[in-house]
């Protein structure tokens, strides 16, 4: 078929606006551009530089923020600082084998959809060195034909890191990344390295501190005092990359890159920031939510003393804010912290074997007047058992139990009521015959069903 | 021994008790005739035919096949091979791609597991991935290949990884299975949208792939096969960059062109294997046309109250049946007809059952186990019986209904059979043309297939969506060859849409000629808006407002105001709904659940002009074609009698396509020997169009809103169009420009046949809708086009 005709059926049949128009067709393309004036004009415009490798040539801009230099409420320096003297510290956020040097990570890429069609444009790299000045390398993929050697590039900044830090780079960047080095058969270099993705800590200790989620933009403002300028929305940056690719003109890849460096360095406050909290302990934070997430952090790492420190910091912390005056919406973060603090110490106390402690705790959970129902079982159950077992006192047992299946029919939950009622049960039987053995002659059971007699008796 | 020989003398009178009681219900069915006999297309029973049974042809194991496979399949009965499994076998190991078509039960299966499962026992790292057109089908043939692989790793200790990767796959599991699947089972859908995209996770697979196995070709073609060759020529494209070359190894029921259509499907050479090995027991296929009541309109019995009575015979005699009925509504009733005459009541064993997609799987599994020991004695089933499930081997098929392809005709008989005994297939048609045509005219069926799978993967509409799809998932080269068209055009078209760039390699930017790709350059994910069951994208959803409002269907554009005009009845698994309003610009129709015994057929005026002729030998051509159609009414139609019982107007937007299109041209000579009115004149070709589509649509092996129709009057020499009823067509109209004498001879037939006095749905349409001399005049026009001298 003669290629006139094909195209002109071809736009009878399916031109007629099936997808959006692109914003510079390719027939755009200056032809004319010699390969000497479109380096150049990257390298004037970005302000970057060929780099050479086995692989091919590949463009990459490098930029140094001085220590001295403020960001936000800080400087770089002291990010730095903060990492080098609190970097033993690193394994308890991100693992073991989350050392140094680290080297902060983050893609822009052409799109969220993942499979083979999405590729990272610009992959981000970012470090410290020894002057305590932030380095980003950013490696730009001019078009896709130089994908392997960027590729090959990036994987050479990587080989530096102890460790990867990323902000939702386990869900996204990595993946993303794993699917590139897969698609050219090259062995990835994220592959077997250690890698902490950020978002995951930072949501158990800062959600909730600003209105709008837990985003690196959120987060970079309130913790940091961080406020970007002119700053690239994220939806716009893939448009901004093809209208490159398509247009030739680099000049809307400025703000990406700028956009994407401060992503890095963010990213590197944030870490810093987090490390020396966990570095300094409880008396270091300023919110009980921190001091909770604290706990978590120091109890998955076995650190239990601190754990506990740390959790009953968070306690006390809440119950000062109580009594003080605080908005709506900071009360309830309040007292949700206020309940998981106390229901971590109760669980670490019990898992300890301080029985007596977990009781205590569970108690002050109970006090609370805004317990959940389902919180409030879990507490009345557990105090059933110290009563039945440790402190055998049976009567108590048996209104905890009592209490604890009132809860459960409010929750409707079926089958952990079933386990209530054998206990109960067992209770009762076990109390009849106790009852037989101090005065075989009555058949008198005791009335348990006053509150009155309850938890008090024992404690 | 005593024993021994009790069994065997009681598996001889079981069998001779079952050969007697089959003759004496054919003997019902068929009175007073001999069992095998002339056609009489005219009496209740048009057909009778003795289909001898066949002995088994063996052959060894070819002896490249690994002796450890050899030993597992000795261990689970399979000591030899029938030929046509060692042929293909010998086809696959030599690397010569190839496909087989013989009949249901003759273990095609095996055909293709035994030279992958040789290739993995070979090599571990070997893959293959299974393609079957639905997932039930999957989850069947997993079961057999798990049984087949347990037998080799009890004889060789080397365990392989069989799995089903689907839409019913978990999360969770799926990057397990990427990892240790050596077999893959899937359909084309989940390759297109879930494997495809996401291929360099799937990079073992894609490496190591040695087979690719197509099972049920046939159910490949027109929309659905159009999609798959592009399908397959993405994993091709796939294949190409991780440096592997599949062999391809297809099997297929019984059509005209197996051979070609894999060639066509996978753009590759095919060896054709088609002589079965397999033995079979003698089969009687009887056909039953419900008598006429009304011949005045051309009314028949109820062609489920003659299935009931069919099966009845049969299940009387204590012989085991299969019933197949045509939609799920049917099966129900059928399920109901036979438990009210054979079962006990409540509480009693269930010995009939329903069987159809919509049951749960535990369900279906415990009917098929049913079925397989004698439980269960008859089974109501809808298509979902007719592909590889097993269930053993059954007496008795009785079909509700012409299946709608002489193949899957076929396939459902063969569900009946058993190697020793005599079987019987009874095929009981209703009074739709197509089933009239097929049972008055057995040797149509009987004789050689003459149904062609047609597709069509360079549609334009289809071509381009595979193109984006491709592009995603691996750039274009700027010298790369894609389909039959040019496909660098394409991809000028894609840039100029922002979808695609043309990029060089860098070191190449200076040269006169650079070579270059064409980089993906948009946010989308581009399969999951491509369906491999539509032509085009756009769409009408359908909204049911009975209650909280909920999405239960789309349609796609083409057929949206035909099926879902204003007061049309919209069916979903037997519930019926009715449309209230259809937003035409927001493309939603909003039904509301119904109660009642009509469904609706719209009447669409459709006007036709050729724009460019591809081949002209008149009367025949074949070309491309503008087709504007109205929807301007609509009729209701009775359930089961296919009664008018009412109609209503529309007025509904214009629809515009373009499409490939045959017309039979019928010369002035032949219209002004004609002896009619200009109105009869007009009837006659109306019914001629109408009767043309029937045997079109068997010709072309399709459904018929798959094909349009439309008459041209206005010229001095008036036309006929049968068009592909896509746009950008689907490979109907080439195909049927070459069988034009087919058409002409097959349609003479069926009018010329037909009992009705004046015209009737089964000729030339009901007497209502075409005037009193349609079909006399109809036959005229016939007779004259294939008088030489008028015709020329």
């Amino acid at each position: 078929m003669n290629p006139v005709t094909l195209r002109e059926r071809l736009r009878r049949t399916v031109g007629g606006g099936t997808t959006h128009a692109a914003e510079a067709p390719a027939s755009a393309t200056p032809r004319a551009e010699t390969r000497g004036d479109r380096d150049r004009r990257l390298e004037e415009t970005l302000g970057g530089e060929w780099r050479d490798g086995e692989a091919g040539r590949s463009f990459v801009v490098t930029r140094r923020f001085a220590p001295e230099a403020p960001y936000g409420r800080s400087r770089v320096g002291a990010f730095s600082d903060t990492l080098t003297s609190a970097m033993p510290a690193m394994p308890l956020v991100g693992g073991p084998g989350a050392n140094g040097p680290l080297v902060f990570f983050d893609l822009e890429t052409s799109g969220l959809s993942g499979g083979a069609g999405t590729y990272a444009f610009i992959v981000g790299c970012g470090w410290f060195d020894e002057a305590g000045a932030f380095v980003t390398e950013q490696h730009l993929l001019v078009n896709g034909g130089h994908e392997r050697a960027m590729l090959t590039h990036v994987a050479r900044d990587l080989a530096r890191a102890g460790a990867l830090v990323t902000f939702n780079g386990k869900s996204f960047d990595a993946p993303v990344v794993e699917t590139r080095y897969l698609f050219h058969r090259m062995t990835s270099p994220c592959a077997g390295r250690p890698h902490v993705d950020l978002i995951h800590p930072s949501r158990r200790f800062w959600s909730g501190l600003s209105t709008d989620g837990c985003s690196l933009i959120a987060l970079e403002r309130e913790m940091l005092g961080v406020a970007r300028e002119g700053d690239v929305p994220g939806f716009e940056i893939p448009a901004r990359y093809f209208h490159y690719v398509h247009s030739g003109d680099p000049r809307p890849l400025t703000a990406v890159l700028e956009h994407n460096r401060l992503d890095l360095l963010s990213l590197a406050g944030l870490t810093a920031h987090l490390v020396s909290l966990v570095d300094a302990g409880p008396m270091a934070t300023r919110h009980p939510q921190e001091a909770l997430a604290l706990g978590g952090v120091y109890e998955r790492a076995g650190l239990l003393e601190r754990a506990e420190a740390s959790y009953e910091h968070a306690v006390s912390q809440c119950v000062a804010r109580e009594a003080g005056r605080i908005s709506r919406s900071g009360a309830d973060r309040v007292r949700a912290t206020h309940i998981e603090a106390l229901r971590a110490l109760a669980v670490s106390a019990r898992r300890e074997r301080r029985y007596d402690r977990a009781a205590s705790w569970w108690r002050q959970l109970l006090e609370l007047p805004y317990c959940p129902r389902s919180l409030a079982a879990e507490a009345t159950e557990a105090l059933a058992i110290h009563h039945e077992h440790r402190v055998r006192d049976l009567a108590a047992a048996r209104w905890f139990a009592l209490k604890t299946l009132e809860t459960l029919e409010h929750v409707a939950e079926v089958p952990r009521g079933d386990a209530v009622r054998h206990r109960l049960a067992r209770i009762e039987r076990k109390m009849v015959s106790e009852q037989r053995l101090r005065c075989p002659s009555s058949p008198w059971l005791p009335s348990f069903d006053s509150p009155t007699s309850g938890p008090r008796t024992s404690s | 021994m005593a024993n021994l020989l009790s069994t065997f003398i009681g598996s001889l009178t079981t069998r001779s008790r079952r050969d007697g009681a089959l003759d004496a219900a054919l003997d019902r069915l068929a009175p007073g005739q001999g069992l095998d006999r002339a056609d009489t297309p005219d009496l209740h029973v048009t057909a009778v035919r003795r289909l001898p049974a066949v002995a088994a042809g063996y052959a060894p194991f070819p002896d490249a096949l690994d002796e450890r496979l050899r030993e597992a399949l000795t261990a689970r009965g399979v000591e030899q091979l029938y030929v046509h499994q060692a042929e293909a076998i010998a086809h696959a190991l030599a690397g010569r791609n190839a496909v087989v078509t013989t009949p249901t039960a003759s273990g095609k299966t095996l055909c293709y597991n035994a030279p992958i499962l040789h290739a993995i026992l070979q090599d571990p790292s070997s893959r293959a991935l299974y393609l079957f057109p639905t997932k039930a089908l999957a989850q069947d043939q997993l079961a057999e290949l798990q049984g087949l692989c347990e037998a080799i790793d009890r004889a060789t200790g080397q365990s392989i990884g069989a799995f089903t990767y689907d839409g019913d796959t978990p999360q969770d599991a799926r990057r397990s299975i990427r990892g240790r699947a050596q077999l893959v089972l899937s359909n084309p859908d989940m390759v297109h949208s879930g494997i495809l995209p996401h291929h360099p996770r799937w990079a073992k697979l894609f490496e190591n792939l040695r087979y690719v196995v197509i099972d049920e070709l046939h159910t490949y073609r027109g929309v659905f096969g159009s999609h798959l060759c592009n399908v397959l020529r993405r994993v091709r494209r796939i294949c190409r960059h991780y440096g592997s070359n599949p062999v391809f190894l297809c099997s297929s029921a019984t059509i005209a062109n197996p051979r070609e259509l894999a060639e066509r499907l996978t753009e590759q050479p095919f060896e054709l294997v088609e002589q079965s090995g397999a033995p079979r027991g003698e089969k009687y296929f009887v056909f039953v046309n419900p008598p006429v009541v009304n011949r005045q309109l051309g009314i028949r019995r109820s062609y489920l109250g003659e299935t009931r009575r069919v099966a009845a015979e049969f299940l009387k005699r204590q012989l085991q049946l299969i019933v197949f009925a045509q939609s799920r509504l049917a099966t129900e009733i059928l399920t109901t007809y036979l438990k009210d005459d054979f079962e006990d009541g409540a509480g009693a064993p269930e010995k009939i059952r329903g069987y159809r997609g919509g049951y749960l799987p535990q369900r279906r599994r415990e009917i098929e186990k049913g079925l397989r020991d004698g439980a269960v004695r008859a089974v109501v089933s809808t298509n979902a019986l007719e592909l590889g499930i097993d269930v053993g081997s059954l007496d008795v098929c009785v079909m509700a209904g012409y299946p709608g392809t002489i193949a899957s005709t076929w396939q459902r008989a063969g569900r009946a059979g058993r190697r020793a005994s005599r079987s019987a297939a009874v095929l009981v048609a209703s009074s739709a043309p197509l089933d009239q045509f097929i049972v008055r005219n057995p040797s149509f069926f009987f004789d050689a297939s003459p149904e062609r799978a047609l597709i069509d993967p360079d549609n334009l509409h289809i071509l381009v969506d595979h193109v984006k799809c491709a592009a995603f998932e691996l750039p274009f080269a700027t010298d790369e060859i894609y389909g039959r068209h040019d496909v660098q055009e394409v991809l000028s078209l894609l840039a100029e849409q922002g979808l695609v760039h043309r990029s060089v390699e860098s070191d190449d930017l200076d040269a006169p000629m650079p070579l270059g790709t064409w980089t993906w350059t948009s946010e989308s994910y581009p399969a999951s808006a491509v369906s491999l069951r539509s032509v085009s994208s756009d769409n009408f959803v359908v909204v049911d407002i009975t209650r909280e409002p909920r999405v239960i269907g789309e349609t796609d554009f083409g057929s949206g105001p035909s099926t879902l005009h204003p007061k049309a009845i919209y069916i979903v698994e037997g519930q019926l709904y009715q449309v209230e309003t259809l937003d035409f610009e927001a493309r939603k129709a909003f039904v509301r659940e119904v109660e009642c015994d009509y469904y609706t057929t719209a009447i669409t005026y459709s006007k036709v002009a050729a724009i460019d002729t591809f081949a002209d030998d008149s009367p025949r051509s074949h070309g491309e074609v503008h087709v504007v159609s109205r929807v301007v009414g609509f009729k209701k139609i009775k359930f089961y009698t296919n009664e008018n019982v009412g109609s209503g107007e529309l007025d509904l937007p214009e629809q515009q396509m373009h499409t490939t299109s045959y017309w039979l041209t019928i010369p002035a000579a032949v219209m002004t020997a004609l002896p009619y009115d200009a109105d009869d004149r007009r009837d006659g070709i109306a019914g001629l169009s109408f009767a043309m589509k029937q045997v079109a649509q068997l010709l072309l092996m399709c459904d018929g809103h798959d094909i349009g129709i439309s008459i041209d009057m206005e010229l001095e020499c008036p036309r006929i169009f049968v068009y592909d009823n896509y746009p950008g067509g689907i490979g109907f109209s080439e195909p049927l420009y070459r069988m034009h004498g087919e058409l002409l001879e097959s349609t003479r037939r069926l009018i010329a046949e037909c009992e009705c006095e004046h015209g009737c749905p089964g000729c030339v349409g009901p007497v209502g809708d075409t005037g009193a001399l349609a079909k006399t005049a109809a036959l005229r026009i016939l007779d004259l086009l294939c008088a030489p001298a008028l015709a020329a």
